[in-house]
């Protein structure tokens, strides 16, 4: 276990194999790569689009400046092959599972078992939302859930707003569960080489903090919004309504279902006990893949077809971006200034580290955010500041920052989007930042104090 | 943060997992009770399918302590028909008698073979006719083209379920351990043919709901909503989820049912040319179910499409009160 004491650390010396380039080139840079995340943010090309543009226009402005050699740029994206191998393991995996209806299942089985009553269903959707988001990723989870919550509010005459809202911002707590809930996880799970289990030992116990918050916050802002108290007539009618639904009538192949729910399991299990096994997540993630379409898929083309193409090439630009501005010496400037700033002392460190990296998140991807955090990270690092509660403080910040505002975080993207289309429900700026704002604050603060103790107290492992 | 790969991709997952979960609002469901046939007619014609038949019909008794009646429809001898109107041209009927326990010969009337059967199908009132197919006929004389004038006739006229057997190594015995019950249109024969289904599947055995969207069905119904719609574009992936969403009560019935009884279950909504039967030439062994309600011009075409297509046995359901009228007729 790691050190317990506050011992202001000297400062950290940068990376020392990268020639800092002139001021003018670094600032230049800087500029690029904010440009293209202002580009991310505001939404004005697609997000792929503003990624490839800013790190085609980078590598001929090395290029040009003779800042390196071209096969330079392999070397910014060898380091993260594994995480496309994730991407694209996790991605197959999920389409085939998916397709099997075992969520759909599982959530609706769920939902019967709650009788409709409001409190025990705004509760049951708050923890399966995490528990599904843990295990297949925010955008998936998102999809069933968001559709789930608008047919039983539907059918039973609940206001959808307060189930759909409350859903978002759980499953920012579940995206910090584990290794594989989250690509800023992956990203830097990967980078800093932290096992799968640390994840269950550090961030999991936070991820339920988190969403013990969350429930509170979001029953109390929603203390008007939905019937809280049922008498046991109303409870009657709304248990036989909601019995009308019969999960079995999803599932077209029971085999299916079944083998769905064993090769996620075991993929699950392979991630956990990948140290040990000796193998990358991306190796556990394809044969997972592999297995799903030998054994689970109808349509392999579709299922492969379904992989997200996107995210991978917005993350190939991403990663060219950070690998050109870190070339210029300009990450490490900002880690030297970072470790000034804060007298080298942990105590300071994170709590910077974790509101610049929520709020951050909270107004552009948490992608970006965590692309460019990762090497300052690891400069702050390099001059003996332990980086275990560095990384975890990166790892819950980066999702929970997503709860700060309506376009901080895809689940809340994707709540408000299907409120507006399948409802007609505006939710504004202005409320989304009283309910969201409120949380991430309460969440940001709890985060920051835990990794603090956890530090303090040995409870985080060595890396 | 921008949705995933757009707006429009985002809405139409939503929509799809949506139209999931609205599939599941079927309300309360019973579970299918399997018919279990009392009493049988098997016809012999002298053709290789005989044996199927046979071997058909002691299935049914082993199973389910069936009584058969045997009617030998092979070509008949003038010379041995009697005065009054029967023929003694029983040879095969009385043979097969020894063979399957419990049963008993049936002269057959003078007339057409379809005449002969149906009379036969009034006066013993069977559970189940079961009937070589093409009659008369090896099933490699016809192929795929036709499956005679009998079965067009019963299938038109018939009151009770037909059994039609096909290729001569294919049993009901082993048939029934891979059910397939198909289903091309909406029809209330339905809950009645999966009934069949699990009265007749094996212990243990694999049934299926194939919902087969006919291409030119397919085409037919987007022309009209077209034209009716024009900024609508129906595609087949949406047609098929239409038909999921019509046939989800006898899809959840049938799923229960089989969870209830073991029995590994699949839904399969998919095109006519991948649809079941296998090849003409494909020794698998399947039993094939439709329904046929009678007046349903299209379900009739493809009942009888996909029963001139099949080397497995199928098993026709015919609507008993609409068919018994035109029997009056």
């Amino acid at each position: 276990m790691m050190g317990t004491t506050w011992q202001p650390i000297l400062a950290a010396s940068v990376e020392a194999d990268i020639e800092p380039a002139s001021p003018w080139v670094m600032i230049g840079f800087a500029t690029i790569m904010m440009a293209t995340y202002v580009g991310v943010a505001m939404e004005r090309f697609h997000k792929t689009v503003a990624a490839l543009c800013g790190a085609g226009v980078l590598v001929a402005l090395s290029l040009f400046l003779g800042l390196y050699e071209y096969p330079q740029v392999y070397e910014f994206l060898k380091e993260d092959l594994n995480i496309f191998g994730v991407i694209i393991g996790t991605g197959i995996l999920v389409d085939v599972v998916g397709k099997s209806g075992l969520f759909h299942f599982i959530s609706m089985w769920i939902a019967r078992l709650t009788g409709g009553r409001a409190s025990v269903l705004f509760a049951t959707l708050c923890v399966i939302t995490f528990l599904f988001v843990a295990v297949l990723t925010i955008v998936p989870a998102m999809l069933i859930l968001s559709s789930l919550v608008l047919v039983i509010s539907r059918s039973l005459g609940y206001k959808p707003a307060p189930l759909m809202l409350s859903v978002a911002i759980c499953a920012n707590s579940g995206a910090i569960a584990t290794f594989a809930s989250g690509l800023p996880n992956i990203m830097i799970g990967t980078a800093a080489g932290l096992p799968y289990m640390h994840f269950l030992k550090v961030s999991l116990p936070f991820a339920v903090v988190s969403l013990i918050i969350a429930m509170v916050v979001l029953r109390w802002m929603f203390r008007h919004d939905l019937p809280w108290k049922q008498t046991e007539e109303e409870a009657a009618g709304l248990k036989a309504q909601i019995e009308t639904f019969d999960p079995w009538a999803m599932v077209e192949d029971r085999r299916v279902l079944l083998r769905s729910a064993i090769i996620l399991g075991a993929t699950v299990l392979g991630f956990v006990f990948a140290q040990q096994l000796g193998v990358g997540m991306d190796f556990v993630a394809m044969v997972g893949a592999t297995a799903a379409l030998l054994f689970a898929g109808k349509g392999v083309e579709d299922a492969i077809g379904k992989v997200n193409w996107t995210v991978i090439l917005f993350f190939m630009g991403l990663f060219i971006i950070i690998g050109c501005v870190k070339e210029t010496g300009a990450l490490a400037w900002v880690a030297t200034q970072v470790v000034e700033l804060s007298d080298n002392r942990l105590s300071l460190l994170i709590p910077l580290l974790g509101v610049f990296s929520a709020v951050a998140s909270s107004i552009v991807d948490n992608i970006p955010v965590a692309a460019t955090l990762i090497p300052i990270v690891r400069d702050i690092s390099a001059g003996g500041v332990p980086v275990e509660p560095l990384w975890w403080t990166l790892v819950i910040c980066c999702n929970l920052g997503g709860n700060g505002t309506p376009i901080g975080s895809i689940s809340c993207v994707i709540a408000i989007y299907a409120l507006k289309r399948e409802s007609g429900i505006h939710i504004g700026w202005g409320m989304f930042l009283k309910l969201g704002g409120t949380i991430m604050l309460v969440q940001v603060a709890g985060a920051i104090a835990y990794v603090l103790c956890a530090y303090n107290q040995g409870w985080i492992p060595e890396l | 943060m921008s949705a995933p790969e757009g707006n429009d991709e985002l809405g139409r997952q939503v929509d799809d997992s949506m139209r999931l979960f609205q599939r599941s609002q079927v309300g309360p469901t019973e579970l299918i009770a399997g018919v279990k046939p009392t009493r049988v007619v098997a016809v012999l014609d002298g053709s290789p399918q005989d044996e199927a038949t046979i071997e058909s019909a002691i299935h049914l008794r082993d199973v389910y302590n069936t009584e058969t009646v045997l009617l030998d429809e092979s070509p008949p001898n003038a010379s041995m028909i009697t005065g009054d109107g029967e023929t003694t041209n029983n040879e095969l009927a009385v043979a097969a008698v020894n063979r399957i326990s419990g049963s008993r010969p049936l002269p057959r009337r003078e007339g057409e073979p379809f005449e002969s059967i149906l009379a036969a199908v009034s006066a013993v009132d069977p559970d189940l006719v079961i009937v070589p197919c093409p009659l008369g006929r090896s099933l490699e004389s016809l192929g795929a083209d036709s499956t005679g004038t009998v079965a067009d006739m019963l299938l038109a006229r018939c009151p009770k379920p037909i059994l039609f057997m096909r290729r001569e190594t294919a049993h009901l015995q082993q048939a029934v351990q891979d059910v397939q019950m198909l289903v091309g249109a909406e029809s209330h024969m339905h809950l009645r043919a999966a009934g069949w289904v699990f009265g007749l599947i094996g212990e243990g055995g694999k049934l299926s709901l194939n919902l087969v969207i006919d291409r030119e069905h397919f085409e037919n119904i987007r022309a009209i909503v077209e034209a009716l719609h024009p900024e609508d574009d129906l595609d087949v992936s949406e047609f098929s989820r239409a038909m999921t969403e019509t046939h989800k009560k006898l899809h959840t019935a049938m799923q229960r049912t089989a969870n209830e009884r073991n029995l590994s279950y699949a839904l399969r909504p998919q095109t006519a040319e991948v649809a079941p039967p296998h090849p003409l030439d494909d020794d698998s062994q399947n039993l094939l179910v439709m329904s046929l309600e009678a007046g349903d011009q299209f379900n009739a075409g493809f009942v009888r499409d996909r029963l001139r297509r099949s080397p497995h046995p199928v098993l026709v359901i015919t609507d008993p009160n609409k068919v018994f009228a035109q029997v009056d007729q």
